[in-house]
This record gives structure tokens, C-alpha cells and sequence, in this order.
């Protein structure tokens, strides 16, 4: 019975994680044109639309298959259509082979590809390909024309260069292989454009290679590295992780939450500028990859305000006298008809909050006379009505650290959700969440709490930040 | 004109006073004095000479009364001088210029002081019979005093002068509307442009004093005769914590005006309207018994400010305030 209650706590504790996470993203599967019965992988953002990589027949009168008779894959463009999505076409049929063909990056607002294909040259005497790998390719766009396709100057065939991704206006190429020094399988790496040449493809690291495959680099705008990995600690398959270049170094690898994650295969996510939307592909659902568009749910706050500190420490002094004449009074402050304290001017920090009333006696030394509550304040003490964040000032690079808003206070408000933002896109929910914080230097982390929805009024949203100090991991 | 516009706005506070025992029991003073004239002024008086002033609203009707408490020079109140040798004569004025003539404003008797219309007059001396005893004047129509349109009132004049001896005169006064009774009159008030009083003789008692700071007043300027050093004189008012006034010690026969003692002040916006606190602090050591004291106060034309034993606008308290202001701590 003990067991079986065990179980369902942990059953249920697992159910209410995924699903306060749930909030945080929103999915579509992109059924117009991501189905059920081919591939849809690896979309890129081109023009007003999206290029991706699918297996679906084409139209000419022979199609050409793998070793498991499944179509080799073509590049697509769909194009995007008000809130829906136009039909998908072929990208260009000069960039069709007999094999497979993509995934592809672009750069240069589009003007400048890299695609990985089929190595050019490897063909028996009949056509076909002798040889698995791919390579990474260029083409220009010239007018409405891609220029002939040229070859990245350090493919090799005696290995596999795959999933490009192009950075820094097309200056900095990052790509999967499995050249010789890989942890196994595939491995990530860098090349840069130096005086017109590529420089030598650079291995990111253990903190990004595993001894599993990892594929599809992303590089967001702010810096950080997204990836599709089977190692590390992935769900199951392969899972999309995330890293920061800290001072000339990749940190450690962290997954993206579910529901980007799932127990299937996930890979190849893109991302927004401003962490909003993005587009990832999976195989969780009918095990064929499947493109998917994700939102970002999370509630935007604007201006959050630093947390104001409670302050119950009050200088308490009389306020119309210019001189203390102490040879003639003394004045002695009463506070709630019980505590006594002297002085015409003191400190004194209350309790917490409450009402307090302070009556001032003074006391005429000369004539031996009290005058008993000759002014009288009441003071309303109660917390400041905002979200709290508790969590340390300084914490080191990479230490676990626990934040809650267990002390926020907010009476006039039903709170319907606890949202944290870390920056870097990072966001969790949650009275109480834990964080790495993988770079040094000083951390502004946001907390928002949201109303719960009332009936014709827009949900009122408060939000707060802290600093956190983050200092070097410690040697 | 400007007298009469700082008499104009006295009276718009004095409506709501019950009078009136002459000193008050919040100036906590034990007698009014008069000693006769042939005492020293050493003694405390300067002049053996005092006026009251008894104001009566003028929608009061019914007879009234002046009382007068242990009128006679003798007996366990008064200050014997040898023998009892004293005569004080008691005259209540009232009528056209009992109090509108300047003179009868005037601190000493000189001129034209006694104005008015005699209504009564009686003349003490030691008499065992008006010992701790009471002595009415009246009844008179409130009529039969000067009609004031800017006091809204009737006010008589009761004069005490020792006339004959030496000995110390103590007495006090009850504005009455009964002749066996002390009954006080709603809206009553007395008033005094000098005030001679006896001081208690246990440093304990603090007594009080209530000049009103009248519109236009700038400065003022108070004189304590015979002070005799016994303690300290403090102002206070609303604006006013606490402020130690030159004190006299011994007057002199004929030392004149170097009996005077004289302090000034400048007077507070907050204080115009009101009135100060004129406390007399016995000192405990050395004790002075038998203390009596002479009290003017003038403005900066040189005018005298009237004491009222029920102060206008209240007995004055200093107005204290008191803040809380967060710290960051």
C-alpha cells in the first residue's frame, strides 16, 4: 500500500511539473505541410517563410531512394500566408540531386547558402553515389539565379560534414562532422571566415561534443549556443540543450524544458531573437520528424521595479523644537500604552508589521510636571505590497541556486502564476525554482507573478527583479 | 483706533469662558495682594494699588455680584507688619469710561485711573467678621458697567488700594449672580492690565499667568517686580517650549524703576490671538516664603496686554510634533 502511494505521489509530482512547464511554450505541429506519412526536419527561416528538408515524393518521373527505399530528401520553402502557410515547393531544383539534399543555413539576408549534400564527385560509372558522406557547399543568389555551387574548402570525403549553420553575417561557420578528432558519432565545430579563407574546423568541446551525435548548431543572437544532442543527459533520443560562451569557453551543456524536450527525438530548433517563437523538429508523434512552431506563453512584464526593501527601523523625533533644552524636559515616547523609551530623538526598530500608536511625553524637569501625550502618531507598519524574491546577493558560476517567492505580498491579488526571468531566454515558473547561473558578472533576475484572469478584466501582472552577483566558479 | 481693534478681536474669543473666580484655578495663585501704603515696596508692591476688570456678555440679564474673599487686613491670610494697622478700601466702577479711559489701562494709579461711576465703595481693616470670610458688592444690572460694543459686554472696574498701614493685604474676587453664593456667569471673564499676587510658599506649586497676545502685537515686553529671585519665570505658548525671563531680586526702597526687571520677547506668528504661559517656578533651595510679585506685560507701542484669568484661546501648551521616518537600516 506504502509502495503503491509512493508511486502515485511521484507519478503526480512528475504530472505537475510537466504541465506548470507546459505554460511556458505553447506547440503547434505544422500540419499544413509537416505529415504524418513523410519527413519534415530542420526548418530555417528564408525570406517570408521557412526552408526545411522533407522526403515527400516530388514530381518528377523518378524518385530516388536510400538503402531502406525511403525518398531522399529535398529542400522546401513554404511561404507564410497570413496566420496559416502556403503550399510547400521545391527551394530550387538547382540545388536537386539524386540524394539527399539540406539541411541548409543561410546568411546575408538570405542572399548566401550553405547546404549539406551529397559529396559532388563520388559517383560509379552509372551515376550513383559511392560514397554515404555529405559535404558542406556555397551558392550565391545573383538576381533570381543561385550561382553554381562551390565547395567548403576543408570538406573531405573521407568524412561527413552535415548541418550547417552560418553566424556572424555569414563570417562564422558552424557545422556537424565526424572528423577525426570527434568524441563519436558527429561532433560540432567552428570554422571562420580569416582574409577570404576558412579557418580549420575547431571541435567546440567536451562541454558541447559527447561521444553520441551532436548535431544541428544554432547560435542565438545573444551568444548562446543551441544544439541537438544523444548525449549528455537527453530524455531519450535526442534532445535540444543549450550553452554559453563564458570567457573563451562553452559551458556546460543545459536541456531545454519540456515541452521543447520529449522522450522521442528532438532537434534542429531555431529561435527568435527575442526568445518568443521558434520552430524545432521532433518525432513525437507517429515517429516520423515533424515540424514544429513553438510560442512563448510567458507573460511579458514591463518595467519591473527593484524589490523595495520592508523597512520597520524608524528615526522617531519630534519635529517642531530647534533646541533641546534637556536641562528643563525630557521626552519619553510611549508605544502601544506599554513599551517606554526616552529621548527627544531615536531610533527604534518595530517588531513587523502592525499598527503601532506612539504617544510623546514630556516631562518639565523645572516644574516637575508631566504632560502626557502632548502628540500622538499612529503608525499602519505592513509589508510592501510586491513580488519577493529570496535568493542569495552572490552565489558562484554554476553553483545550484534557489529562488522563491514564498515572500511575496500581494493581498489584493490572486496570484495565478509565478514566472521567473533569468535573461538569455532562460524562464522558468514556479513559487520556487532552482537556476544555474553560468556566467560571472551581475544578473538581473525577474520575477513576475500574474493575476488569476477575472471575468472581463485584463489579469493585472506585477513584477520585481533582483541582482545576483555571480562570481567566478572557484579553482 | 488700534486699541480698539485689538479689544475687537479679544472679545471674539472670550465667549465661551465660565466665570469667574478672581485668580482662577488654573493660574493656581493663592491671593491677589494689595499692601498699604506705607509699606515698603520691598515688600512686593509697587504701587498698593490694584485693578480688576469683571467683563459681562451682553446677552446676560440678570443681576450680578462682585465677591470678595477675606476682604479685611487680618486674621491668618493677610501678611502682618508689626501690628495690624492696615485700611483697604474696595470701589467698584462702572459707566462710560471705567474702562475705555487710557488711565484706567494704565498699570499704576496716576491720572484718571479711577473712571467711571462709583457704584460702591468699602473700606476694611482688620475686621474678624470679614476674616476668611466673604463680602458682596451688588447685585447691579450688567447695564450699570461700560458698555463695550467691541467686548459685546458690560465691564466694571473693582479697585483695591491700601490706604492706610503696612501690613499685606490678601484677598480674591468672584464674579457672582448670586449675593451668598460663588454662581458663575457663562461667557464671563476678568481681566487685569497689572497683576500683583502672592506667590505660594511651597516650591511645588507652579502658578500661571495668562497675558493676551493681541493682533499686531510684534514684541513684548514683560516686567517682574520683586521677584526676590525665587525660582524662574518661564514663558511658554503654543510656539514657545520654554523661555527663562530676567527675574528681579529684593526691590529697594526708592530704587525706582532699577525694581523692574524686564524681558523681551519676540512674538511668534502662532502666538497672535493667544496667550502666553507666564509660569512662576519657585526655587527649593533657598525656600522664600511669603513672596509677592508684580507682573506687567507691554507691546512694542508700549501698551499694556491684558491677563485674563481664563486665558484666550485656552491655556497655552506647546505645540509638539513628532515624526517617524523610516531608516534603511
Amino acid at each position: 500500500m506504502g509502495k503503491r502511494i509512493t508511486v502515485i505521489s511521484i507519478f503526480l509530482c512528475c504530472l505537475m511539473q510537466y504541465s506548470v512547464a507546459q505554460n511556458l511554450y505553447r506547440l503547434e505541429r505544422l500540419n499544413s505541410f509537416s505529415t504524418r506519412t513523410h519527413w519534415e526536419l530542420a526548418p530555417v527561416t528564408y525570406a517570408d517563410g521557412l526552408v526545411f528538408l522533407s522526403n515527400r515524393p516530388t514530381n518528377s518521373f523518378v524518385d530516388y531512394g536510400d538503402s531502406e527505399n525511403r525518398e531522399f530528401s529535398n529542400m522546401y520553402y513554404v511561404a507564410r500566408e497570413g496566420d496559416g502557410w502556403g503550399a510547400p515547393e521545391i527551394f530550387s531544383e538547382s540545388f536537386m540531386s539524386n540524394y539527399h539534399d539540406g539541411p541548409a543555413t543561410f546568411a546575408q539576408d538570405g542572399s548566401i547558402i550553405c547546404l549539406a549534400r551529397a559529396y559532388l564527385v563520388e559517383t560509379d560509372d552509372g551515376g550513383r553515389l559511392t560514397n554515404p558522406n555529405s559535404g558542406l557547399y556555397f551558392a550565391s543568389k545573383v538576381g533570381e539565379e543561385w550561382t553554381d555551387l562551390e565547395s567548403y574548402e576543408h570538406n573531405d570525403p573521407a568524412y561527413a560534414f552535415y548541418t550547417p549553420h552560418l553566424a556572424d553575417q555569414g563570417q562564422t561557420l558552424y557545422f556537424s562532422a565526424n572528423l577525426e578528432d570527434t568524441r563519436g558519432g558527429f561532433d560540432i565545430y567552428v570554422s571562420r571566415m580569416v582574409q577570404g579563407r576558412w579557418t580549420e574546423p575547431e571541435n567546440l568541446g567536451d562541454n558541447i561534443n559527447t561521444s553520441e551525435d551532436d548535431l544541428y548548431p544554432f547560435l542565438h543572437p545573444t551568444g548562446r549556443m543551441y544544439f541537438s544532442s544523444k548525449g549528455h543527459d537527453a530524455f531519450g533520443g535526442s534532445d535540444i540543450f543549450y550553452s554559453n560562451f563564458v570567457e573563451g569557453k562553452w559551458t556546460p551543456a543545459e536541456k531545454m524544458e519540456t515541452p521543447i524536450n520529449s522522450g522521442s527525438d528532438d532537434y534542429a530548433l531555431i529561435l527568435s531573437e527575442d526568445f518568443s517563437n521558434g520552430y524545432f523538429t521532433s518525432k513525437r508523434v507517429g515517429g516520423s520528424p515533424d515540424i514544429y512552431s513553438f510560442k512563448s506563453t510567458f507573460p511579458s512584464f514591463q518595467f519591473p521595479r527593484p524589490i523595495q526593501k520592508n523597512r520597520f527601523c524608524f528615526r522617531l523625533r519630534e519635529n517642531s523644537l530647534d533646541t533641546i533644552d534637556y536641562n528643563t524636559f525630557a521626552y519619553e515616547w510611549v508605544i502601544n500604552d506599554t513599551l517606554k523609551l526616552y529621548g527627544h530623538d531615536i531610533k527604534f526598530c518595530f517588531p513587523g508589521p502592525g499598527e503601532y500608536e506612539l504617544s510623546f511625553n514630556v516631562t518639565n524637569k523645572v516644574t516637575d510636571t508631566i504632560m502626557y501625550d502632548v502628540a500622538s502618531l499612529v503608525l499602519n507598519l505592513e509589508f510592501i505590497q510586491q513580488p519577493v524574491i529570496s535568493a542569495p546577493d552572490t552565489v558562484y558560476q554554476n553553483q545550484l541556486v534557489l529562488l522563491s517567492a514564498e515572500e511575496s505580498y500581494v493581498p489584493d491579488f490572486e496570484i495565478e502564476g509565478y514566472y521567473w526571468d533569468f535573461g538569455f531566454g532562460d524562464k522558468k515558473e514556479g513559487i520556487e525554482v532552482e537556476h544555474y547561473f553560468t556566467e560571472p558578472g551581475t544578473h538581473r533576475v525577474i520575477l513576475g507573478l500574474v493575476e488569476r484572469v477575472r471575468r472581463r478584466f485584463e489579469p493585472e501582472k506585477k513584477a520585481v527583479y533582483k541582482e545576483i552577483v555571480v562570481l567566478p566558479e572557484p579553482e | 483706533m488700534k486699541r480698539i481693534y485689538i479689544i475687537f478681536i479679544t472679545i471674539l474669543s472670550i465667549q465661551q469662558m465660565l466665570a469667574q473666580p478672581v485668580p482662577n484655578e488654573e493660574e493656581n495663585i493663592p491671593y491677589l495682594m494689595t499692601f498699604g501704603m506705607e509699606a515698603g515696596i520691598s515688600w512686593g508692591d509697587d504701587d498698593f494699588s490694584q485693578a480688576f476688570f469683571f467683563l459681562i456678555p451682553e446677552d446676560f440679564k440678570q443681576q450680578i455680584f462682585i465677591r470678595v474673599f477675606d476682604p479685611d487686613t487680618g486674621g491668618k491670610i493677610d501678611e502682618i507688619r508689626g501690628g495690624w494697622n492696615t485700611q483697604c478700601s474696595y470701589e467698584v466702577f462702572g459707566g462710560d469710561g471705567c474702562h475705555s479711559e487710557d488711565d484706567a489701562r494704565e498699570t499704576s494709579p496716576i491720572g484718571n485711573y479711577k473712571s467711571g461711576t462709583l457704584l460702591a465703595m468699602k473700606v476694611f481693616g482688620e475686621s474678624p467678621r470679614y476674616d476668611n470670610a466673604w463680602y458682596t458688592f451688588g447685585p447691579y444690572s450688567p447695564e450699570e458697567g461700560e458698555y463695550s460694543e467691541q467686548f459685546e459686554g458690560y465691564i466694571f472696574k473693582v479697585i483695591c488700594e491700601g490706604i492706610a498701614g503696612d501690613d499685606g493685604n490678601m484677598f480674591n474676587y468672584y464674579l457672582s449672580t448670586s449675593a451668598d453664593e460663588n454662581i458663575p456667569i457663562e461667557g464671563a471673564n476678568a481681566f487685569a492690565y497689572e497683576y500683583s499676587f502672592r506667590m505660594h510658599d511651597d516650591p511645588n506649586e507652579v502658578s500661571h499667568i495668562y497675558p493676551h497676545i493681541v493682533e499686531g502685537t510684534i514684541t513684548v515686553k514683560i516686567s517682574n517686580f520683586d521677584w526676590d529671585n525665587d525660582g524662574e519665570i518661564i514663558v511658554v505658548s503654543t510656539e514657545r517650549e520654554a523661555d527663562y525671563m530676567k527675574v528681579t531680586g529684593d526691590a529697594v526702597d526708592g530704587a525706582g524703576d532699577e525694581n523692574w526687571e524686564q524681558d523681551e520677547l519676540k512674538v511668534l506668528e502662532g502666538e497672535i490671538g493667544g496667550s502666553y504661559d507666564l509660569q512662576f517656578v519657585k526655587s527649593r533651595s533657598p525656600l522664600v516664603r511669603n513672596n509677592n510679585v508684580v507682573v506687567n506685560v507691554r507691546n512694542q507701542f508700549d501698551e499694556t496686554l491684558p491677563f485674563y484669568t481664563s486665558p484666550i484661546g485656552g491655556v497655552p501648551t506647546y505645540k509638539y510634533s513628532i515624526i517617524a521616518e523610516p531608516l534603511d537600516e
